[in-house]
């Protein structure tokens, strides 16, 4: 990633949960990043947003703090943080609207190289049952990653 | 003698450095409470998924 994170993260014990503020030109706005178990054994949704004044999380707001990088390298951060702890685990996300999944594909498109050597990412394709491997130019509706197995070679 | 030595230092995200701290708040969140419409999307899409990539 070219932008650097938020660097204080905060975090629930078993890392479900992370919060974290960006700081911008709308003053310091609260986000929430949360990992919640799926039907499908084994994934996990990635939900990210602004915590509202009620403490919920609200997944469709525009805080256009002027941070949009920094805050999707920041979730980024966490996510790679999360799966260094459960690396077996698939991590399932979509944008909360269709033009926010657009901005994610474009996001790892650019950062394809750096996410490549530590996850393997596959992609929800319309029309489609089954994931694909992601590549640049594919109509992406969800994204499924999981870190990448390291094989250790003794002699 | 000294000899200068360069050292390349990775940039990018994954060798970013964050200060984690563990709140104890937090883990009190029912995390699948948090967003429960987009929960039940995902379970919805899923659902029509055959199976995981091998």
């Amino acid at each position: 990633m070219r932008h650097e994170p938020y660097t204080n993260l905060r975090a629930a014990e078993d890392f479900q949960v992370f919060e974290f503020e960006s700081v911008g030109g709308h003053g310091t706005i609260r986000k929430r990043i949360a990992f919640m178990p799926t039907k499908m054994a084994g994934v996990y949704n990635l939900v990210f947003g602004d915590i509202g004044e009620n403490g919920t999380l609200d997944i469709y707001a525009t805080s256009d703090n002027g941070d949009r990088n920094r805050v999707l390298a920041t979730v980024t951060k966490a996510v790679e943080i999360y799966t260094s702890r459960y690396p077996e685990r698939w991590i399932y996300f979509s944008g909360s609207t269709r033009e926010r999944t657009r901005l994610y594909r474009m996001a790892i498109n650019i950062n394809l190289q750096e996410l490549s050597e530590k996850f393997e990412i596959y992609a929800e394709v319309s029309g489609r049952n089954e994931f694909q491997a992601f590549n640049k130019n594919m109509p992406v509706e969800a994204f499924l990653i999981r870190r990448k197995k390291i094989l250790y070679l003794c002699s | 003698m000294f000899m200068k030595k360069r050292i390349r230092i990775p940039k990018g995200i994954m060798n970013a450095k964050v200060t984690l701290t563990i709140d104890k708040e937090l883990s009190k969140i029912d995390v699948k409470t948090v967003a429960p419409e987009k929960l039940a999307e995902a379970n919805r899409r899923l659902e029509r998924m055959k199976s995981l990539p091998k």
